[in-house]
């Protein structure tokens, strides 16, 4: 790159970084925000980094895995030394605009080395650091920049034959910068080892490398919070759902993947690309990849087709993969750019101009389409990103402010939305959704009924939470009036924040409510509880090994959340409690028995219906447990038993299983098991 | 005959094909259906109450059993072929003998797909448009669907082969025999079996046909498309009424698109790989262009033939919201592949031809092609789940748990 276009492409950057600091400045009333809540999470990170505490999200409580990014909040760190609060947010347009610069420059290098012309290369990295999309995501404060410019890199050093411990260096950091370049390594390590099995002289050690730096990442986690897992994948990956069937979660996630392609990069949505982009991309970077396949020898082409190809794949299978202006496949982006404008030149060369004059104006012209449809990219993503840095400020930050002025320092502060809040207040936050709290995520996937029974546990006093993730307020949850309410005037592009914030402090007249029987089952003294499973308290559940499943795929168990009086308890006793329901059965492990003594099973469920039971201990058929209608009541929880013999009870913990029989579905909250004296 | 079919046949890849599909759609059909082997849709099973019917009347409802089908997918042959197993083999054993059929018969098709393919195509591109036939998500879907589907593609792939083999050595006895067996098995089939016949015709009468060839074709055309919308009009429309038309969620649709008209999109996009068809229009302009020059009808002239009759079904499929085109289209689409293919391979050594760095004919070829059958394969499996999925909502139907007890 020459220096007028380096100089070009610098102040091009620094340009569209004050463009969108500008509208960001407008929209916010010039304020300081960023578009995304998740960037001030990184920032929380940082500053505690700073100050010399391992990633610990609240000071003072351990290392948690919130950000996906390591090295990201890393790099941050010493800036946070003496940036202080808001001052944060000016750095990220600079490091935006250093990375958009790196990336602009890669790009073309990348195309002069597959034999582009001067003109395409400098075509195809205008063609990205024009799209409004990438800018978004570049000065969005997370480490969308980051991760591309580091494709970019490792992809040049890749294909300029760069020596292998520079390629194993700017790979390493790549495998560090987030799990899918975790991923793009391991894909590469992998081509490499294919490589040498056809080729003794290919090295395979250097590239084994960032694999294992990458894997750091995931060890640490496991230290520190029993889980390789970092709590964001465990929050938001369809994997990580407690109760799913594989082939939906492929089929669901590969159904959007192949949507994604085609409306996102094939420019069907004509939102980051224009149509038939992808068309291009494939006359590109598919011949090379089938020729080096011929050869034996997978290099640039193969490589780049399988990481975008996979990469793209690896963000699908997430909850989030959609929203946020698909920020999770943004980086990926740099790899279309790069084959779309080889394509575009493929193209080009194809037509047989009569003079160079014409080949130019041709050349020209096709340009200009792309460049002008990135036009309108930038001027929609500077008014999204303005109206998402409004209402991140109108919502986050402002409610992170409002817990520093008005709740006590101290106090434990259940949350959903864990940046700004936590980043302004540095508040004993309990993030509900499970970013930042260790251990929460897999509670969260329960729905809330379970983030209920959680809660009991943790009891924070006060809420501050987005009434459209958790909306309590139908219970006797939250104390009335509310504290405080943060809205906004309308949903935001790309959902960044939504429903109303709202900041309420904790009625703890149910917490723990459903935990005792409303009636007496004890038959005069004559049996007496020995253990109990709180079904939908995921950790109770763990405790007792329990499983539900639902009579057939694709249908899964559901949860359930209700307050409710009980059928022939007192008219004042309240319960408040999560449970589940299902049509195929459970089984769980009953712990402290005594053996050859009768065992009576309390359940409580919700508005019963006619449904049968088969009951199975230690695999062994103990009855058959029906239940019928209770005539006159409705939307009433309800207590029955079931006695198996003392007979079944052969050991001290047993395992028990129900399986319905009936074609209705069964609902429970809670069992006690209970033994005679 | 049959060592003529079997010779020069890659038996390894149609077992691996053949074995892959059937233990994929098998093994999803038991997961879904808690280890029993379910068909995930009713026609199937509208079939099999059929064959029942007519074995336990001892062949006396053999061309009325009370059972009624569904127009376009349930015709007259499959379930009189199935009684005669019926009655031998009994209700318990029907549903694991037709796949056993299923997967013999789809073993069938991609053989003589690839006899075919061997013919129509430029040489080394038929393993390449196996491969894409056997993924293609209608195929799988129609072949193992356990309905009539599997009964008209093998008639259809008859026809088809004998088009491209004995009717250019104007013997036509086997195109004749086959169409008419493709007729009986339904009125989509019967369309289908229309085409090849006028085929056979414009064969047959080519040097008349030759002396005024644009116009005699447009005429055939244009005769054939107005017959075959009062045929489909027909089958398609139960009743004409304004209500019905209101009711069938055809006009509940919020934004029409072009792809609102066709139950498969435009074209067949819907069940398709991106850019598939622009490499089939572009193989079936040079067929028929070049056929045109020649003023002698070809394959070209029948594919395009067949391909007016699909889209006409997939248009007025529209009207009933019901119909699964996969088990009455599904015959179709070697129609679409092998010109796909073609295209592929037309545009390839076009591009070959610029002698561009990096675009040589081979890689673009595979380079097309490894794009197209991993989208397939993806887009074929999500269907496979999804209609298994859906098979829930029949399993309570009398005419399903017949078959489901032991």
């Amino acid at each position: 790159m020459d220096k007028n276009t380096k100089k070009l492409f610098l102040y091009y950057s620094i340009g569209a970084a004050a463009v969108y600091f500008i509208s960001m400045f407008l929209y916010t009333r010039f304020r300081l925000s960023a578009p995304l809540d998740d960037a001030f999470i990184y920032f929380q990170y940082a500053k505690n980094l700073a100050g010399g505490r391992f990633f610990e999200y609240v000071a003072g409580e351990g290392y948690s895995s919130g950000a996906t990014s390591m090295l990201y909040a890393i790099l941050l760190s010493p800036f946070m030394l003496f940036l202080k609060g808001s001052s944060v947010i000016f750095l990220t347009y600079f490091t935006g605009a250093a990375c958009l610069f790196f990336t602009s420059y890669f790009i073309y290098l990348i195309l002069v080395k597959l034999g582009a012309d001067r003109t395409i290369a400098i075509f195809g990295a205008a063609l990205y650091v024009t799209n409004g999309n990438f800018l978004w995501g570049y000065f969005s404060g997370m480490e969308i920049g980051l991760f591309s410019t580091l494709i970019a890199a490792c992809m040049y050093y890749m294909v300029c034959g760069a020596p292998a411990r520079t390629q194993a260096l700017f790979l390493a950091l790549l495998a560090m910068i987030r799990p899918e370049g975790f991923f793009l390594a391991v894909i590469f390590a992998m081509l490499k080892i294919i490589n040498r099995l056809f080729d003794k002289k290919e090295q395979v050690l250097p590239y084994l490398m960032p694999v294992a730096a990458g894997l750091v990442y995931f060890v640490i986690n496991r230290v520190f919070t029993g889980d390789f897992m970092p709590n964001t994948m465990r929050a938001k990956s369809s994997f990580s759902l407690n109760y799913y069937h594989l082939t939906e979660i492929l089929r669901q996630g590969l159904d959007t993947y192949l949507k994604f392609i085609l409306d996102i990069f094939n420019g069907g949505s004509e939102h980051w690309f224009p149509r038939y982009s992808l068309f291009v991309f494939i006359l590109a970077v598919a011949p090379g990849a089938a020729d080096e396949i011929k050869n034996k020898k997978a290099s640039v082409f193969t490589t780049a087709f399988l990481w975008f190809f996979i990469g793209l794949l690896s963000t699908i299978f997430s909850s989030f993969a959609t929203v946020h202006n698909y920020r999770y496949s943004m980086p990926f982006a740099v790899i279309f750019t790069v084959f779309l404008a080889y394509g575009l030149s493929v193209i080009i060369e194809f037509i047989p101009f009569k003079t160079s004059k014409q080949k130019a104006v041709y050349a020209a012209a096709i340009s200009a389409l792309f460049l002008c449809f990135n036009f309108f990219t930038i001027a929609a993503n500077v008014m999204n990103f303005g109206k998402d840095c409004r209402d991140v400020y109108s919502q986050s930050i402002s409610a992170g402010k409002w817990i520093k002025a008005n709740i006590p320092p101290g106090e434990r502060i259940a949350i959903n939305d864990a940046g700004a809040a936590t980043y302004y207040s540095d508040a004993r936050v309990y993030d509900l959704v499970g970013l930042v709290t260790n251990g929460q995520a897999k509670i969260f996937r329960d729905g809330i009924g379970a983030v209920f029974e959680e809660a009991e546990r943790v009891r924070p006093k006060y809420w501050m939470v987005h009434l459209g993730w958790f909306n309590y307020e139908g219970y006797t949850v939250f104390k009335k009036p509310r504290l405080n309410t943060f809205n906004i005037e309308k949903e935001p592009a790309y959902f960044v924040v939504g429903s109303p914030e709202v900041a309420v402090e904790t009625d703890f007249t149910l917490f723990n409510s459903g935990d005792t029987m409303k009636l007496d089952h004890t038959e005069k003294g004559a049996f007496v509880t020995t253990d109990s499973l709180d079904v939908s308290d995921i950790r109770d559940e763990q405790k007792h090994g329990y499983r539900i499943w639902a009579g057939r795929p694709p249908n899964l168990p559901g949860t359930l959340f209700y307050e409710s009086l009980t059928i022939g308890a007192p008219a004042d006793v309240k319960v408040l409690e999560g449970g589940r329901i299902t049509d195929g059965g459970e089984e769980f492990t009953v712990v402290g028995l005594t053996t050859g003594k009768d065992l009576k099973i309390v359940r409580r469920f919700f508005e019963p219906v006619p449904v049968k039971q088969e009951i199975y201990i230690d695999g062994q058929k103990a009855g058959i447990w029906e239940t019928s209608q209770v005539p006159g009541y409705s939307n009433m929880f309800y207590e029955d038993s079931f006695t198996i013999s003392g007979d079944f009870i052969k050991s001290k913990n047993v395992r028990l299983k129900l399986v319905e029989k009936s074609v209705n579905r069964y609902n429970v909250f809670h069992y006690w098991f209970m033994q005679r004296r | 005959m049959k060592k003529g079919l079997m010779k020069g046949l890659p038996v390894n890849m149609i077992a691996a094909l053949s074995l892959g599909v059937f233990l994929t759609v098998t093994g999803l059909m038991m997961y879904y259906n808690n280890n029993a082997l379910v068909f995930p849709d009713i026609e199937a099973y509208l079939s099999l109450n059929k064959a029942g019917e007519i074995a336990d009347s001892d062949f006396l409802h053999f061309f009325n059993p009370p059972t009624q089908g569904k127009k376009e997918s349930n015709g007259f042959l499959y379930p009189a072929v199935l009684s005669v197993f019926h009655k031998i083999l009994g209700r318990a054993n029907m549903v694991p003998f037709i796949l056993v059929i299923d997967l013999t018969v789809f073993a069938l098709l991609l053989a003589l797909f690839y006899r075919i393919a061997r013919i129509v195509l430029p040489g080394g591109m038929a393993q390449r448009a196996l491969a894409a036939y056997s993924l293609t998500a209608p195929v799988v879907l129609g072949a193992f669907s356990g309905s009539d589907a599997v009964l008209s593609m093998t008639a259809f792939m008859f026809c088809l082969y004998f088009a491209v083999t004995s009717v250019e050595a104007k013997k036509y006895t086997g195109l004749v025999v086959s169409a008419c067996v493709l007729a009986l098995t339904g009125y989509i089939g019967a369309a289908f079996a229309a085409c090849f016949l006028t085929y056979a015709l414009l064969k047959k009468c080519e040097k008349a046909v030759r002396k005024n060839y644009i116009p005699a074709i447009s005429r055939v055309f244009g005769i054939l498309a107005i017959f075959f919308c009062l045929l489909f009009f027909y089958v398609f429309v139960e009743k004409f009424s304004a209500e019905y038309l209101r009711n069938n969620g055809f006009f509940d649709i919020k934004t029409y698109t072009v792809d609102s008209f066709f139950k498969d999109g435009f074209l067949w996009s819907k069940v398709l790989p991106p850019f598939f068809t622009v490499f089939y229009f572009v193989a079936l302009f040079v067929m028929t262009a070049s056929e045109a020059g020649e003023k002698k009808a070809g394959p070209g002239v029948l594919f395009c033939l067949l391909s007016m009759t699909a889209l006409l079904v997939d248009f007025f499929s529209m009207f009933a919201p019901g119909a699964r085109s996969y088990i009455y289209l599904a015959q179709f689409f070697p129609v679409v592949i092998l010109p796909a293919v073609k295209g592929i391979h037309d545009v390839a050594v076009f591009l070959d031809d610029r002698k561009i760095k990096g675009l040589r004919k081979e890689s673009l070829i595979t380079g097309f092609m490894i794009f197209f059958l991993l989208y397939s394969a993806i887009f074929t499996f999500n269907r496979v789940v999804e209609a298994d999925a859906a098979a829930q909502y029949i399993v309570g139907d009398s005419k399903v748990s017949k078959y489901l007890e032991n």
